[in-house]
């Protein structure tokens, strides 16, 4: 990945001069020339650099290319006086100009009139250079200060820019890890004889939870599904490797007419998760460990087995009396406790019969002020559907899912595996 | 989030705090570290207050009895509700040593 440039003042472009020599730089604006002569006359003594115009329009094209922070401008002058050159510079962008406006009208209403047209400060003309003076101080301030502020303005502009393309970045690389990750996951439909779906939605863009299902050969199904403590990219790492050694470990398909006898097969498995555990608890950090249901089936007779490693237990839904069951009283995860063991647990499914595998985020989903939705719904879920289709199911429950949490986002991975028996067509 | 007190020759160490969950690990374990390395060896873990616990929850507290070494040196009691529930599923009743309450856990202790 490329990284991040590093963001030094140095290292942002220059758009300004120094500020001192802008607020510093006066341009005086006044029709007559005499009066000029001695304004500006007494600017410079005050040490400003005097830009002088003859009226309005003049007046606004110096200040365009001078860039100048202080406008000096009489109030009467033909064609664009100073209020309306006042009120252009205000309806401009850019950098802010302290307007001092010279007039020899005192009276209320013309002050009113200058205010409204945006001049910062008046003058009686002639000016008392003293007066001037500390009134021209005042102004410079402002425009350091302005132009300060507008600095720091840009330089957030730009950090910001910088902040939002690394945090998309960042949800692009996420955004591909979920693809890839939703690329494992099984596809929908008839494996060994039996009917698969599922859901999927992980906390954030990827999450901790993991399923499959394997054709072992021999109308044998390998069935997995896995939770990694926590969730979001940390456990989705360890469920990536987690998937990638039970597949390569369990869901070899041995060659044709070399299918291992029932329990051959589950010594090597629990052999296989005992070395697993052994390997995870002695890993010396705040242990890493996940919950699975792993289990076999026999596509044509329906007989199967799993073991609980500290996952929720299954839902065994029975088609001909419409009741589910759940299946199992718990077991030990993958990774907490050395010498951990686990003991295949036996299970049939008739014709049309399902099995439900759910990782905990499901029955954990809360309703403010009415709890979890615990595996009652769930069973109760899959018994008023039962006669659906798996897809229907599926998409019922991500509905029904979403209306108890009433809209707040799921603040653990919710996932489902459906596995069906299906009735003879 | 977390008090200490002693009573009977233990530490009673007492979560006060509904949700012991993977935002609430990093301050279980900073203060778990900071008894542990004040010599405490004597404690007593009591999660009456807990209404939740999740997999994040149950590692953390996992690796506390590791580090003793012995399940005997940091008995749990007061679990209840979906705690008990979730330490059941993992079968974790049959590693720890389980208490009703505080005072039947400094009674058993020795």
């Amino acid at each position: 990945m490329k990284p991040v440039q590093q963001l030094t003042p140095a290292a942002l472009p220059m758009t300004c001069e120094p500020v001192d020599s802008r607020s510093r730089r006066v341009v005086l604006a006044d029709d007559d020339v005499f009066a000029r002569a001695i304004i500006g006359t007494l600017l410079r003594s005050l040490g400003y650099e005097v830009i002088e115009a003859g009226n309005g329009d003049e007046a606004w094209a110096c200040l365009e290319r001078s860039e100048a922070g202080i406008l000096v401008t009489d109030w009467v002058m033909p064609d664009c006086d100073g209020p309306e050159l006042c009120r252009r510079i205000r309806e401009r962008s850019g950098h802010y100009v302290y307007v001092l406006m010279l007039t020899s009208h005192s009276h209320r209403s013309a002050v009113v009139e200058g205010l409204e047209a945006g001049a910062d400060d008046f003058l009686r003309k002639p000016p008392d250079p003293e007066e001037l003076r500390v009134r021209l101080k005042t102004g410079e301030r402002i425009v350091r200060l302005e132009r300060q502020l507008s600095q720091r303005n840009e330089r957030l502009r730009e950090t910001n820019a910088r902040l939002r393309e690394a945090y998309e970045r960042i949800e692009r690389d996420l955004a591909a890890a979920a693809r890839s990750q939703e690329s494992l996951l099984p596809r929908p439909g008839f494996v060994s004889g039996i009917a698969v779906d599922w859901m999927f939605e992980p906390s954030s863009h990827v999450g901790g939870d993991v399923f499959d299902v394997v054709p072992l050969g021999g109308g044998r199904l390998l069935f997995f599904h896995i939770d990694v403590v926590g969730h979001g990219v940390r456990a989705a790492l360890h469920s990536f490797a987690v998937h990638g050694l039970l597949s390569a470990t369990l869901g070899r398909r041995p060659a044709e007419g070399d299918v291992l006898p029932i329990d051959a097969w589950w010594r090597h498995a629990l052999s296989f998760l005992k070395e697993t555990n052994e390997r995870f608890c002695s890993v010396e950090a705040e242990s890493s460990y996940f919950t699975m249901l792993l289990g076999l089936i026999d596509g044509t007779s329906g007989t199967g087995s799993l073991i609980q490693a500290g996952h929720p237990s299954p839902i065994l839904l029975h088609a001909r009396e419409a009741r589910a069951e759940l299946l199992g009283e718990g077991g030990l995860p993958v990774g907490l406790i050395p010498d951990a063991w686990w003991e295949p647990l036996p299970f049939v499914l008739a014709p049309g019969d399902r099995l439900a595998l759910y990782s905990d985020g499901i029955v954990e989903a809360e309703r403010l002020g009415e709890g979890l939705f615990s595996e009652a719904r769930l069973a109760r879920h899959l018994v008023i559907t039962a006669g659906r289709p798996l897809a229907e199911v599926v998409a019922g429950l991500r509905l029904h899912l979403r209306d108890w949490r009433q809209g707040a986002a799921p603040d653990d991975d919710l996932s489902l595996l459906m596995l069906e028996r299906p009735l003879p067509s | 989030m977390i008090r200490s007190e002693e009573r009977d020759g233990h530490l009673v160490v007492r979560i006060d705090h509904q949700r012991f969950d993977a935002a609430f690990v990093p301050t279980f374990r900073a203060e778990m570290e900071r008894l542990l390395a004040a010599g405490h060896r004597h404690l007593v873990l009591d999660l009456a207050a807990v209404e939740f616990m999740d997999s994040s929850g149950l590692g953390a507290l996992v690796a506390v009895l590791k580090r003793l070494g012995d399940p005997a040196r940091l008995p749990v009691c007061g679990v209840r509700g979906p705690v008990a529930k979730l330490i059941r599923l993992t079968h974790l009743d049959k590693v720890l040593r389980l208490h009703d309450d505080v005072a039947h856990a400094l009674s058993f202790s020795d």
